[in-house]
Order: C-alpha cells, then sequence, then structure tokens
C-alpha cells in the first residue's frame, strides 16, 4: 500500500475515515515507521490543541470577541437604550438648566429696576416719593 | 436821595452776600421744614418722571400726598414718626434715611461753597436765591430759592457738573396759615396709617455682611468729596453700600449669584453700571456720569 495522505491520516486520528480505510490505514502504520511518525506528530499536535482549549477556554473568548464585535441583538437594544436615555437626560437637563438660568436673570433684571427705584427715592430726597408712588 | 437809597439797598445786599456758608446752610436746612404752617403744591420732576404732591404742614404734621391710580397715597410725619396710608403696599424706608442724611450740614460745607445768589420773585413770592457751587466735578450744581418771611423752601434745582438738569420741585400756590380744620383730618389719617420710626442710622458693612452671608466689596477709588455712610439690606439677599457728599448719594447693590447662573461681566459705562464678578453681580447707580462711576470700580478691597 502507498502512503496514505496527510489529510487521510488526520482523519484517521479523528476516526473520520470509513471502517474499511479505517482498518487499511491501521494496517500501514503497524508496518510504516514513516507514516507511525506522522501519525504521533498528529497525535502531539491534537492533544497540545485540546490542552490550549481547555487552559484558555477558546470557544468561550471566540464567543466573547465574537460578541463584541457584533452583540446579540438584546444587549444591543440595551445599550441603544441607556445611550438614548442618557442623551435625553442631557438635553432634557440642558434644557432645564437653561431656563433655570434665563429666569434667574429675567428676575434678576426686575429686580435691577427696583433697586434703582429705591435709590431715586434715596437720592432725591422728599422728591422721591413719585417714585414711592411708581412702586409696583 | 436816590444815591441814598441804593446805598442802603446795596448795604442789604452786602449783609447777605457776607453771609458766611454756615448761615446760609442753616437757612436752607431750616426751610425744608418751616416752623409756618402752609399748604401748597409741589411740582417735581426726576430725570424723566414727573408729579404733583400735595403739602400741608400744619402744627406738628407734615403731609406729602399724591393720587396713585383712582387712590392716594400719604406720607405723613409727626416727629420722629412717620405714618403711610395706602391702598398698595409702599417701602418708603430708604426715603425716610436719605432724608435725614441729606441734612449733613459738615458734609455739606466740606464739598460745597454755598453762596448768596440774588434775590428773585417766583410767582408773587419774593425768594433769595442760595447757589451750592461744587468744589469737585463729581459734585452737584444745587440751586435753592426760598422765600424771604416767612423762610420756606419754594424752589430746588439739582445740575450735573455740565449743567445738565437731573431734578426740580417747585411749590405752586402755596398759602400760608391754612385751616386749623385740616389739622383734625391729618391727625385722623395719621392714627390711620401704618407707622414706621425714622431710621437714625444705616448699617455696618460688616454687620450687613454678616446678616448677608458674603462680604460687601468697598471700592477704594471713590468719586472726590463722596464717603461711605453705611450699608443696608434693602431686599433679601441685597446689600447695599451708600455714599454721599451731602447732596448726591450713590449706591452700589451687591447680590450674590447662585452658583449654576455665574457669569463673568466687565463694568460697562451705561446709565446703570453692572458687572458680575466671583459671584456677585453689582449694580451702582449715583449722580454722577457713568465714566465717573466706571472710575469708582476699578479698584476694590474687600
Amino acid at each position: 500500500m502507498k502512503h496514505p495522505r496527510f489529510e487521510d491520516l488526520s482523519a484517521f486520528i479523528d476516526g473520520e475515515l470509513q471502517d474499511e480505510e479505517m482498518m487499511e490505514v491501521k494496517a500501514h502504520i503497524d508496518v510504516c515507521k514513516e507514516c507511525r511518525d506522522r501519525v504521533e506528530f498528529l497525535l502531539a499536535l491534537d492533544k497540545g490543541i485540546r490542552e490550549t482549549q481547555e487552559k484558555w477556554d477558546v470557544d468561550r473568548f471566540t464567543s466573547e470577541v465574537m460578541e463584541r464585535i457584533h452583540p446579540p441583538v438584546g444587549r444591543r437594544n440595551l445599550i441603544l437604550k441607556v445611550a438614548t436615555i442618557g442623551i435625553a437626560a442631557s438635553i432634557i437637563f440642558g434644557f432645564a438648566f437653561t431656563n433655570i438660568r434665563d429666569s434667574y436673570r429675567e428676575n434678576l433684571n426686575k429686580e435691577k429696576y427696583q433697586l434703582i427705584t429705591q435709590h431715586q427715592i434715596i437720592s432725591s430726597g422728599d422728591m422721591g416719593i413719585i417714585f414711592i408712588s411708581e412702586r409696583k | 436821595m436816590k444815591r441814598l437809597l441804593l446805598i442802603l439797598i446795596l448795604l442789604l445786599n452786602l449783609g447777605l452776600v457776607d453771609k458766611p456758608s454756615k448761615t446760609l446752610l442753616d437757612e436752607y436746612i431750616a426751610s425744608i421744614d418751616p416752623p409756618v404752617d402752609y399748604s401748597a403744591t409741589m411740582e417735581i420732576k426726576v430725570g424723566g418722571s414727573s408729579d404733583k404732591v400735595d403739602v400741608l404742614k400744619i402744627g406738628n404734621y407734615t403731609s406729602l400726598s399724591l393720587k396713585y391710580n383712582n387712590s392716594r397715597i400719604y406720607v405723613i410725619k409727626r416727629g420722629e414718626e412717620y405714618s403711610i396710608v395706602s391702598d398698595v403696599p409702599v417701602n418708603i424706608g430708604a426715603l425716610l434715611w436719605a432724608y435725614r442724611f441729606s441734612k449733613d450740614t459738615s458734609l455739606i460745607l466740606k464739598n460745597y461753597d454755598v453762596i448768596f445768589n440774588s434775590y428773585e420773585t417766583i410767582g408773587k413770592i419774593k425768594t433769595v436765591k442760595i447757589s451750592f457751587n461744587p468744589k469737585y466735578e463729581t459734585g452737584i450744581k444745587r440751586t435753592v430759592w426760598i422765600s424771604e418771611s416767612p423762610k420756606v423752601l419754594i424752589k430746588l434745582e439739582d445740575r450735573d457738573y455740565n449743567g445738565n438738569l437731573i431734578r426740580t420741585k417747585e411749590m405752586i400756590d402755596i398759602t400760608f396759615n391754612p385751616s386749623p380744620a385740616k389739622k383734625k383730618v391729618i391727625e385722623s389719617l395719621f392714627n390711620k396709617g401704618v407707622k414706621i420710626p425714622e431710621r437714625e442710622t444705616l448699617l455696618s458693612p460688616l454687620y450687613a455682611s454678616r446678616e448677608l452671608g458674603f462680604n460687601l466689596i468697598i471700592p477704594e477709588n471713590l468719586p472726590s468729596g463722596y464717603q461711605l455712610i453705611g450699608a443696608d439690606i434693602p431686599q433679601d439677599g441685597v446689600g447695599q453700600l451708600v455714599f454721599t457728599d451731602g447732596i448726591g448719594f450713590i449706591s452700589l447693590y451687591q447680590i450674590r449669584v447662585p452658583w449654576w447662573a455665574r457669569e463673568n461681566t466687565p463694568p460697562e459705562e451705561k446709565d446703570v453700571i453692572e458687572w458680575e464678578d466671583s459671584g456677585v453681580h453689582f449694580i451702582l447707580v449715583g449722580d454722577l456720569s457713568p465714566d465717573k462711576l466706571v472710575n469708582m470700580v476699578n479698584n476694590k478691597k474687600r
């Protein structure tokens, strides 16, 4: 028998060949040191990958990375909601703040005219009585 | 004979010319509250406002009254007490202490030369015209006309240093010794009104600062002749520093601004000078031109 292809050896290790093919490859390995060495290499590689998978939980890691790149629809909606609420709250707060500020400034302006009248009462002496009559 | 009469008139006039400022000033102060009963209409013009106030001085009562919408406001003085009769809320606290400070003769003499000007007849009343000439550019040119006998202030006129009219008042239709029956009317009105005692003094800036919860800032560059006479709290949260040279008044109002409404703006030369600095809003008003008022606030001390 000629040497099996690398893919066939890999499929043999993974048990993915038909029974008949499995038996043929096994018979060859038993007599062919070169192919046996290849199988051992492939087994070692497979073991290393499995150990790494166990240690790092590659599947979970991959899924997390993928989630971040394409968040699931449910989470994406939550983030969108939070962001929208945040922006809306900022706008409302901004408007409210501006309104309160404007209202304060308006009152300050009214107060200013009352104080000017008060000063005119003072500086006009008894003539200031006409400003008293103008006071609301 | 004519020459003799001329000399006699001249000598009489010289008597007035020679009167020292203090005597003329005392005559002026006495003419504001004369010891004679009279009734008159006082025509008043202040800036763009004008009005007619009825004045009645009878016994120890002096009543000022004027029309307000469909009613009348009465401010009646008896001794050291005032009574206000009004349908609308009226705050005259400031008038009561300002009236007192405007009679500070030593301060007036410090900043003004009081001189006899001439004799003038207003209506049918012969008056003595007295001028208050300011010693500084920041002063006011006041002219008063006082009836010869009895001595009553008939007319008063204030102009700024450049001659622009600030305010005038003139007694028109003055009659002496009004009917004694009017006294009963005034007496009953006085008893009916809200009593306000005349204020002797203003607050100290320190006391006002403590009451307000922030330090009132006192300008260093006061206009020539002006001095700080005290502080007041005319409204909640509003501090006021009052300056006078005896005739002119300046008020510097200071209002603490909440953190969320603060802004920093410099003083500008406008009719009313206002600015904001370190959370305090300042409003400066007075009888001086805006450029002189702005000078006042260039340097401030706490």
